[in-house]
Formats: C-alpha cells, sequence, structure tokens
C-alpha cells in the first residue's frame, strides 16, 4: 500500500522535475539516485552484517570504469588511446542500440564484474572483523585506486575516461533505487537476511544454530558489490567522465556518513542519508560565499560544506550513534505511531554507556 | 653496492619518519581501541607550524620546538572534544568519528591555509650531503631522520618501561578497569598518550616536509596511512611492534622501488597494501603482537 | 560511631536490565562483613558500584561522612577503598613488582613502601620470589595473591574482596581465608565478596545474603550460617563447601 503510494509519488515527483527542473537541478536528483543505490549496498554490507567496509568506493569504480569502457565508442577507445584493451572490447559498440538498452548492459555488466572481484576480495577478507576488516577493505579501495591511476593503457590513467554517453536519466537511477531497496529488503527477511543479522548480534550464539558465518558474510559483501558496480556505471553515464579521483577515500567517507546517518543497517535510512549527503552540500553552498570571522576573511570556498557536514556527522556520532533510524525502516507504524519511545535506545545503546555513562568509563579489554 | 648501501640509508629514513607516526597510533590504540585517522592531520597541523614559524625567522631548534608544542596541544584538544565523550562507545562508533575529526581537520585547512602546496623551508644544513667514505653520502636530512628517530625511540622505551607514567599507560592498555581500581586516573593516561603521540607526529611533521619538500591540507593522508600499515604489521597497539613494521615498510618500500622493474614501481602503494593483507589473513596478530584478534 | 560504608537503597542498570534493586548494607569500622549469593545475585555489581566503576542509577554510597557515587574510581581509592577484583585482573605483562607499584598509585610519587612491600612478603612470601616475574605467568593461586598484595599496597582502610577463593585448589582456599583472617586481626575493615558461602560465614562478623539483586537476609554470621533456609541454599546442606546449590534460594 504504502509502497504504491511512494512510487506514484516519485513518478509524479520525477514527472515534474523533468519538465520544469534545470539540468543541473535533474543532475542533483540522479546523483541522489546514484548514492542512495550505494548508501543501501553498503548498509547490506556492513548494516545487516556489523563487518565494516572501507572499501565500498573500490566496487564503485570498478562498476564505473567497465560500465564506460562497454558503451564509449570504438573511436575514443581505439588502440591508439587504449592499447591495453582487449579486441573485443575496444570494438564493441553500442551507439546504434537504444541508449537505456546500453545503459541496462552496462550496468548489468559492471554489477558482475564488480560481484565477481568481490567473491575473489571477500573470500579471505570476510574472515576478518572489526578494525581488521576496516584496514583490509581500505587497503582494498587503496589498490583499486593504484590499478586505476597506473593501468593506464586501459584507464588512461590520472585523466581518467570521458565521451562516455550520457545515458542515465532520473528515471532509470530511481528504477535501481527501487530494484535495491527492493532487494535489500526482501534478502533482509530471507533466512540469510537474518543470518546475517543473527551472526551481527551474537557469532558465537549464530554459529551455535549452524550458521556458517563466511558464506553469509559473503553474499552481503557480493550483494554490495554488485549494487555499487551497477551505480557506478550509472555515474559514468550521468557525468560523461569518470577519473581516479572520484573514487577515493573521500567518497568512501562521504558514503559512510550517508549510511551511519540514516542509521547502519536501516535501508529507508540510507536513502534519507544519502538525499541529505547530496543535497546538503548544495544547500550549504549559500554559506560558502564567504564571510569573515573577526579580522580573518574567509574566502568562498568549497571546504565549508565538508567541514560542516564533517562536524555534524561527529555530533550525531557522539549524541545518537545509532543514527537518524538506527535498524528501522521507514514506513507506517514508523509514520502512525509516535516515534518509537526515544529512551529505549537501539541494542547497541544499551550495551555500552549504560550505567557508566557519567563515571568516563573506559571500554573493558576484551581481547583476552 | 653503493646503490644498495644508498638506497638502504633511503629506507631507514623513511622508516623513521613511519615509526615515529605510528608509535602515536599505537599509543593510543592500546589504551583506547580507536584507529584515529585524524592523527594525520596532527602531523599537517605540525607541518603548517613549522613552515609558519619558520618563516618568521626562528631557528631550527626553535621551530621544531613550538611544532612539538603545536602538535602536543592538537591531539590533546581532539581527544578533549571528539573522543572523550565517546568513551565507552563500540569500535566502529570511534573509527567514523576519528574520519570526521581528520575531513573537519583537512577542510578547515584548506579554507584557511588554501589547498595549493606550499614550500617547506628546509634549512641548508639538512640540505647538505655529507660523505661517509666508500662513495656513500647522507643528507642532512636523513642524518637527522634517524638520529632523531633513535634517540626519540630510547626516551620513549626508557619512559614507557621505567616510569610510573609508563607503568600506569601499559597498565590502562591492558585492562583499563583494574587500571581504575588501582586509582589510576585513566584520563589522565589518556591525555599523555595523545600529548606523546602527537609531540611524535610533530617532529615526523618536520622531517617528513624537509624529505618532501612542500606541504598542503592533505599531507598526513599518506604517512598516516602507512603508519597503519606499520602498526598492523608490528600488532595493533603494540609500541615496539608499530617501530619494526615502520622500518619493514620503510625497506620494503624503497626496496620494492629499486629492485622492481619500472613499470611495476608506480604499484608501489597497490604492493604494500597487498602485503597488508596478506599479513592480516597470515598473522593478524602482527610480528609481536601477542593477543589473537577476534577472526571468524 | 558511624559506619565506614553505608549502601542506602542503591539501584544500578546495564541499559534494560537491573541487577542491583535497591540495596542497604553496613560495615563498621573493623569489621568484616560478608556478602553472600548465588551467582548472578549482584554481588560483583554492588562491589563496582562501590568502587565508582558503574553509577548508580539512584542511592547513596556513604563513606566517612562522604558520597562515593559522586566520586571518580580513582577518587575513591584515594580516599581509602581498595578493591581485589573478581577474576583477579593483575596485569599479565606486567612484573609482579610493577603490580604491586600500581597497587600503591594514590599514594603518590614519594611514599616509602619498603615496609608496605615487607607486610605483603609477611603475607604472601612466594610474591617476594617471584618479583621480577611478569604477572601472566604466575599460577591461579600465585595471582589471586598478587591481586590481594596489589590491593594491600593501597594501605586501604576499606578493602573490597570480590570472590578470592574462586576456582583455587581447596589447599590454596584455606591459605587465602587464612589470610583474610590475618588481615582482620590486623584491623583491617573488609567486605567480602563469596560464593562459598560457608568459608565466609566462618571468618566474618556480620553477612548479608544476596538474592536477584536484592538483600534477602542479613545479620550475625553465627546465626545465618544456622539457619535452615541459608543451610540448605548456600551451604547445601552437607555438601562440599563451595557448591552454591544454584537457583534453590529462589525456591
Ligand atoms: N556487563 C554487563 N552487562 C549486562 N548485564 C550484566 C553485566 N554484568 C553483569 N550483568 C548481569 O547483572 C546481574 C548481576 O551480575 P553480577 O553482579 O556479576 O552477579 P554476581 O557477582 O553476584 O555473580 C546478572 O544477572 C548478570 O547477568
Ligand atoms: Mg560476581
Amino acid at each position: 500500500m504504502l509502497g504504491a503510494a511512494g512510487l506514484v509519488l516519485l513518478a509524479l515527483f520525477l514527472a515534474y522535475a523533468d519538465a520544469s527542473f534545470t539540468s543541473y537541478r535533474l543532475q542533483l536528483v540522479s546523483l541522489v539516485a546514484i548514492n542512495a543505490v550505494v548508501a543501501i549496498a553498503l548498509t547490506v554490507t556492513s548494516g545487516y552484517t556489523g563487518v565494516f567496509s572501507l572499501g565500498q568506493i573500490g566496487f564503485f569504480g570498478i562498476g564505473a570504469y567497465v560500465g564506460a569502457l562497454l558503451t564509449i565508442a570504438p573511436k575514443w577507445k581505439a588502440p591508439r588511446v587504449l592499447p591495453g584493451l582487449p579486441e573485443w572490447l575496444a570494438g564493441f559498440d553500442t551507439t546504434s542500440w537504444p541508449p537505456q538498452l546500453a545503459l541496462l548492459l552496462a550496468c548489468l555488466a559492471a554489477g558482475v564484474v564488480a560481484a565477481a572481484v568481490a567473491v575473489v576480495v571477500g573470500l579471505p577478507l570476510m574472515r576478518l572483523s572489526g578494525h581488521y576488516v576496516a584496514v583490509a577493505t581500505l587497503g582494498f579501495l587503496i589498490i583499486v585506486n593504484a590499478v586505476l591511476i597506473n593501468w593506464a593503457s586501459v584507464t588512461r590513467g590520472a585523466r581518467g575516461l570521458n565521451q562516455i554517453p550520457s545515458h542515465t536519466t532520473t528515471w532509470v537511477a530511481f528504477a535501481w533505487v527501487i530494484v535495491a531497496i527492493y532487494a535489500a529488503l526482501r534478502l533482509r527477511s530471507s533466512p540469510y537476511g537474518r543470518a546475517m543479522l543473527a551472526q551481527r548480534e551474537n557469532l558465537l550464539a549464530a554459529r551455535g544454530i549452524g550458521i556458517s558465518i563466511l558464506p553469509t558474510r559473503l553474499l552481503a559483501f557480493v550483494f554490495g558489490a554488485f549494487f555499487t558496480g551497477a551505480a557506478g556505471a550509472l555515474l559514468a553515464h550521468q557525468i560523461g567522465a569518470v577519473a581516479p579521483t572520484l573514487f577515493s577515500f573521500t567518497t568512501t567517507f562521504t558514503v559512510v556518513i550517508m549510511v551511519v546517518l540514516g542509521g547502519l543497517g536501516s535501508v529507508s535510512g540510507a536513502v534519507v542519508g544519502a538525499a541529505i549527503m547530496t543535497l546538503a552540500p548544495e544547500f550549504l553552498r549559500e554559506v560558502e560565499g564567504g564571510f569573515t570571522i573577526g579580522a580573518i576573511q574567509v574566502g568562498a570556498h568549497h571546504g565549508l560544506a565538508q567541514i560542516i557536514l564533517a562536524v555534524g556527522f561527529i555530533l550525531v556520532m557522539i549524541f545518537r550513534p545509532t543514527g537518524l533510524f538506527g535498524d528501522r525502516e521507514l514506513g507506517v507504524a514508523f509514520l502512525s505511531r509516535r516515534p518509537p519511545n526515544f529512551d529505549a535506545q537501539g541494542a547497541d545503546e544499551s550495551l555500552t554507556p549504560i550505567v557508566d555513562a557519567g563515571v568516563d568509563a573506559v571500554p573493558e579489554d576484551t581481547r583476552n | 653496492m653503493t646503490t644498495f648501501g644508498q638506497q638502504f640509508i633511503n629506507a631507514l629514513s623513511l622508516g623513521s619518519i613511519y615509526a615515529l607516526v605510528a608509535v602515536g597510533l599505537a599509543m593510543v590504540f592500546g589504551i583506547l581501541r580507536l584507529i584515529n585517522f585524524a592523527h594525520g592531520e596532527v602531523l599537517m597541523l605540525g607541518a603548517f607550524t613549522a613552515v609558519f614559524f619558520g618563516a618568521s625567522g626562528w631557528s631550527f631548534p626553535l621551530v621544531v620546538l613550538m611544532t612539538v608544542i603545536a602538535t602536543a596541544i592538537v591531539g590533546v584538544l581532539m581527544e578533549r572534544i571528539a573522543y572523550r565523550p565517546l568513551r565507552g562507545a563500540p569500535d566502529v562508533t570511534l573509527l567514523l568519528t576519528s574520519l570526521g575529526v581528520s575531513i573537519a581537520v583537512q577542510n578547515a585547512a584548506i579554507l584557511f591555509f588554501g589547498a595549493q602546496p606550499r614550500p617547506f623551508p628546509t634549512p641548508a644544513v639538512l640540505s647538505q650531503q655529507i660523505p661517509l667514505g666508500g662513495g656513500l653520502q647522507i643528507s642532512g636530512a636523513n642524518l637527522v631522520t634517524i638520529l632523531s628517530a633513535l634517540i626519540l625511540m630510547v626516551l620513549l622505551t626508557i619512559f614507557v618501561t621505567r616510569t610510573r607514567m609508563g607503568a600506569q599507560m601499559r597498565a590502562t592498555a591492558e585492562n583499563a578497569m583494574a587500571a581504575r581500581l588501582m586509582g589510576i586516573d585513566v584520563n589522565v593516561v589518556i591525555i599523555v598518550a595523545f600529548a606523546i603521540g602527537s609531540a611524535l607526529a610533530g617532529v615526523a611533521a618536520v622531517l617528513w616536509g624537509a624529505r618532501v619538500g612542500r606541504i598542503e591540507p592533505l599531507m598526513g593522508f599518506v604517512p598516516v596511512l602507512k603508519a597503519f600499515v606499520a602498526t598492523v604489521i608490528g600488532g595493533f597497539g603494540s609500541i615496539p611492534g608499530a617501530v619494526l613494521g615502520a622500518y619493514v615498510l620503510g625497506f620494503g618500500e624503497i626496496f620494492l622501488v629499486a629492485f622492481l622493474p619500472q613499470e611495476l614501481s608506480s604499484y608501489r602503494d597497490a604492493f604494500v597494501f597487498t602485503a597488508l593483507i596478506v599479513i592480516l589473513l597470515i598473522r593478524p596478530q602482527g610480528i609481536l603482537g601477542s593477543t589473537e584478534p577476534e577472526k571468524i | 560511631m558511624s559506619p565506614t560504608l553505608a549502601l542506602h537503597d542503591v539501584h544500578v542498570l546495564y541499559g534494560a536490565i537491573q541487577a542491583v534493586k535497591g540495596i542497604s548494607l553496613e560495615v563498621r569500622e573493623r569489621e568484616l562483613v560478608a556478602l553472600i549469593g548465588a551467582n548472578g545475585a549482584g554481588k560483583t555489581t554492588t562491589l563496582r558500584t562501590i568502587s565508582g566503576l558503574f553509577r548508580p542509577r539512584t542511592g547513596t554510597i556513604v563513606y566517612d561522612d562522604r558520597d562515593l557515587t559522586k566520586l571518580d574510581a580513582h577518587d575513591i581509592v584515594g580516599l581509602g577503598v581498595a578493591q581485589s577484583p573478581e577474576g583477579r585482573q593483575i596485569f599479565g605483562s606486567l612484573s609482579v613488582r610493577e603490580n604491586l607499584m600500581l597497587g600503591a598509585t594514590r599514594r603518590g610519587r614519594n611514599a616509602d613502601l619498603g615496609a608496605d612491600l615487607e607486610r605483603v612478603f609477611a603475607l604472601f612470601p612466594v610474591l617476594k620470589e617471584r618479583l621480577g616475574q611478569a604477572g601472566g605467568t604466575l599460577s591461579g593461586g600465585e595471582q589471586q595473591m598478587l591481586a590481594m598484595g596489589r590491593a594491600m599496597m593501597a594501605k586501604p582502610r576499606l578493602l573490597l574482596l570480590d570472590e578470592p577463593s574462586l576456582g583455587l585448589a581447596p589447599l590454596m582456599v584455606g591459605r587465602i581465608f587464612e589470610v583474610i583472617a590475618r588481615l582482620k586481626a590486623e584491623g583491617v575493615t573488609i567486605l567480602l565478596v563469596e560464593q562459598n558461602a560457608r568459608k565466609a560465614l566462618e571468618v566474618a562478623d556480620r553477612a548479608y545474603v544476596m538474592e536477584t539483586g536484592h538483600i534477602a537476609l542479613s545479620g550475625d554470621a553465627r546465626t545465618l550460617a544456622a539457619n535452615p533456609d541459608v543451610e540448605k541454599a548456600y551451604l547445601g546442606g552437607a555438601a562440599a563447601a563451595g557448591q552454591p546449590a544454584k537457583g534453590a534460594a529462589r525456591a
């Protein structure tokens, strides 16, 4: 019910946007959708499982390049430009295809390649936990970056690829959001999803009831990689050019904020987080016109929005560490009731500062 | 042979800088289980402090002193403002907060200093080449780097193993609850850890500036990332492990570049992180770490 | 004379779980008070709250006319309240000497600790032989001695002992209780938490019986030991000491 109403509203909004938005604004709308897909993917990979990945954007980059290489017209990827490309790919021509078909192929291929890489990377990495998996996945991101920069015969190095056809529309971008939401919610209510949540809450207990941890986590990792890869292709066909700097650590951090802000584990939280983090810089740009603090003239600068967002994020971490939604979903129950009482906090919260709150508690040593 | 010797000196110098950065990470991790991503921003602010005082015509030792004081203060402030309210929070919350601090400080630096790199006023003595005989020579910067790391590591070892505060620090890292039952003020221990770690990052900032020759607001990322790798190699939270890991990394990097075919040497960072992942998989507790990390 | 330590209506929560549900108890000067009860009754939580590791939701903990609930853990040690925690919690990577010296943290840089060390060695001679060894290399019984010796180094006026006999061989249990009796004879005020109720009631002056967060019974140690309910629930009839009949108290 609510879902159908939401779809109608979304369609009305997109039609209205098509009719009256400037192309810049339309692009923003698409970016919200693309970021939402990545945030949903990370919600599954990390939120469902509690395995914190800082490498998500590596798959975003892989997807963007794979998608781009498929649809760039042959004359722009001829051996003289990209000598490393296999012959079939260099000659692969989608220019005569219907654009949406070409884009669909690009997204699916991007998702599949990213997912395949995720299997290879995830098999070893998903054995790790806690800080170790965060650092290792960060390592993966840096490796992807190094390859994008250095494998110039395929990626054109730091200059990146351009001449990518602008196939991505707001409609298709939101179609991917809907597919991702649907898949993520279905996954969560499936036995696999319940296994993910169970091993997040209690590894030993989950193992006790027969959940094998590695395949469970790997599934979440690969699921996230597929959608992130597809989103990468959407991005490439949105902005028409890709470069390694797009897939840096800063981007990772932005996506992490989206997911954590909305509530790690909440799919709708991820969408809201993506919208906030994509649109907020636009509103904050107003402030960036430049101003003076005392005697210091602060010039117009892009950094201010980042500072405000980062500080806002720190405040959320301190005062509402489960994010805006926690694990919950935005839905009928959520709307019809008063906000689920704010005192009975999420599971994570109740296990930590608790009685210690005022006593400067130090986390007890859990290593022994 | 001379190339080898020259590379050896270079590796020793690079490892020394990594060690100075890694120690701060290891100290804080040992006590708080916090991977402090913002440690790189401490280093960056140190470098800008050094340039500021250097440009004001202060003598080099005074510049270093001011830098160290400034970074110690920055580190302590970070703890006080961002990390202390999160005492007892899950590891991931702490990690993410440090990312937030890192991004906020980077962008504040871009706002105030501009994104453009600035030259680092390396004193003439540091640019001099000192012959070592046998065709070998060492730059003043490398010599100072290696010696100061050596001296500081000796002092740090004495502090950690021989002083009351050092014992309190080890006790807190091992078992914070028991430490509190001993009457140890854990907040003081944490402040001291941040102050010392950040002061060492201040020294590293000057040495890094002298090595690279320029500074910019995003300069902290690479050394801190390498320092992470060092602490992982050595075993998270172990100070001697971090130092050892830093030198292993320094040597690995330099010799990788020196002996790898030209077209592969630009993949240096990819190799470094591949090595990191391999180490995490085969010996996740690091070379010197003793505690088994959680692993599924 | 006012008691050394007085808890009044103390409630402690772990999130939504209420571990201590309004307990009141007193320890007078030079007294040895035992706090006994089944596993999970809330004894450890009570001791940790006294030491300032947890802050109670409501209630007061008065020690020497001061409310400890307002103080940080390290200041509470500074007032002379030391604890030998459950599970010993010695610093395994630090030497025995360092462990002992850390016990005296709040006595300042210049305190003369020689006499205190001698006193600990008199109680636990084996520690003297192990001074340079890492704490983690000691046997279980030796670690318990170290934990108690470490607490003694604070020169406490009130000593909190949490399950000092837990997991020790019977011979070692006897030694530990001998030391407790000796400390009492020397005039140290002690609050002893034990699951080994039989032994605890033998050495204690008074005792409190804790059940699921409440004080169920209290009184003179000998009277309690003779109480048939206590006998049945905690002294396990004629069964071996230290084997509390779990759950029986709830019947
Ligand atoms: N860290 C904790 N988090 C949540 N519940 C706890 C924690 N520690 C103890 N508890 C619960 O509080 C109750 C009292 O525990 P505790 O004080 O350790 O009892 P005792 O020392 O008498 O065995 C038990 O039900 C236990 O499960
Ligand atoms: Mg207990």
